[in-house]
């Protein structure tokens, strides 16, 4: 089949190549997403956010992918101690703040972890709940 | 003619099984190679509170290794790894775990217990030791591991992953990398190697 150099065709290779960019840049995405839990959370949480005996919480179905999701800035940022509840289970272990990761990449993190599991992707402000944390 | 024959396979046969003894020994016997011996004297605490020497090793081979627990790179991988470890040998009262905290100041003995605790370990055959900084520092050295501060890494600690292999004689007769578990699954075999003398 020889395209012709009409007008209608041109406009079908941009379509597909706008498509193939677009589906492009959405891997990209998520390889930068995916490879930045793996280098800060994974190692405690699993690649698959299950979490390790009663040591390190699970977050793949936690309380803080859904109704708790603004305190994770925070808790990337800052850390968390003391004791806490996931799924029934107590967990009292010290997580350590990262103070390396800025606002992109904590967002990055967080969407990976929505996305992953099952929680849709919600767009935060994370410059604005990183100044509101305790 | 048939007789010979016979006789011919006979040796054959023979020499056949003599080989495979072989390759069977070879395999089993071969020795791991001695790195070093450990002979420094220490006084530290375990996760039970309880004072340890290293009296506690007499007759005993032991995995040591240097870890913090709010180290958020490499120990938890450690970790997991050591953890293999000690469900392999969980029946084997000739084998101890041994793993020192680097960062005593935050790891006193209430934290190594909830941690310990939080990894479902029982100190008999896993202890969680602290004591002073600069005895375990001298110690890591003397296993001849990495183990400083150092504000630029993450956690504030720069210290090696290595599982270290002590034998009954306290000889030093393996390091493994802790984060790797194809080296992990060696260090499991090697040990059965000395369990068996």
């Amino acid at each position: 089949m020889i395209l012709k150099n009409s007008p209608g065709n041109r406009l079908l290779i941009l379509f597909f190549v706008l498509i193939f960019s677009s589906v492009y840049v959405a891997a990209e995405t998520r390889i930068q997403e995916e490879s930045l839990f793996n280098s800060n959370c994974s190692n405690c949480h699993g690649q698959k956010g299950e979490g390790f005996l009663k040591l390190y919480p699970p977050i793949r179905n936690s309380r803080f992918l859904n109704k708790d999701l603004t305190d994770l800035p925070c808790i990337i940022r800052y850390g968390l101690r003391g004791e806490i509840e996931i799924d029934g289970q107590l967990f009292n272990q010290v997580m350590p703040g990262n103070k390396k990761l800025s606002p992109t990449e904590i967002a990055e993190i967080i969407l990976y972890m929505q996305n992953s599991w099952g929680h849709g992707r919600t767009e935060l402000n994370i410059e604005q709940e990183l100044t509101q944390c305790h | 003619m048939i007789v010979q024959r016979n006789i011919f396979r006979s040796v054959l046969l023979f020499l056949f099984l003599v080989v495979l003894a072989g390759c069977e020994g070879g395999g089993s016997k071969a020795e791991l190679p001695v790195y070093g011996e450990i002979s420094m004297d220490f006084l530290l605490r375990n996760q039970d509170n309880q004072e340890v020497t290293p009296l506690i090793f007499k007759k005993k081979i032991y995995v040591a290794d240097f870890f913090f627990t709010t180290c958020p790179t490499i120990c938890p991988l450690m970790k997991r790894q050591m953890l293999r470890v000690y469900e392999a040998y969980e029946d084997s009262p000739g084998v101890l775990l041994f793993s020192h905290t680097i960062d005593p100041d935050h790891d006193t003995v209430e934290v190594l217990k909830n941690f310990s605790e939080g990894l479902g370990i029982s100190s008999k055959k896993w202890q969680m030791v602290t004591g002073a900084q600069d005895e375990i520092f001298a110690l890591a050295k003397h296993y001849m591991l990495a183990a400083m501060k150092n504000d630029q890494s993450p956690g504030g600690y720069i210290h090696s992953g290595s599982f270290v292999l002590v034998d009954q004689n306290k000889k030093i007769r393996g390091y493994y990398d802790g984060t790797n578990k194809e080296e992990v699954d060696q260090l499991i075999y090697d040990i059965k190697k000395l369990t068996r003398k």
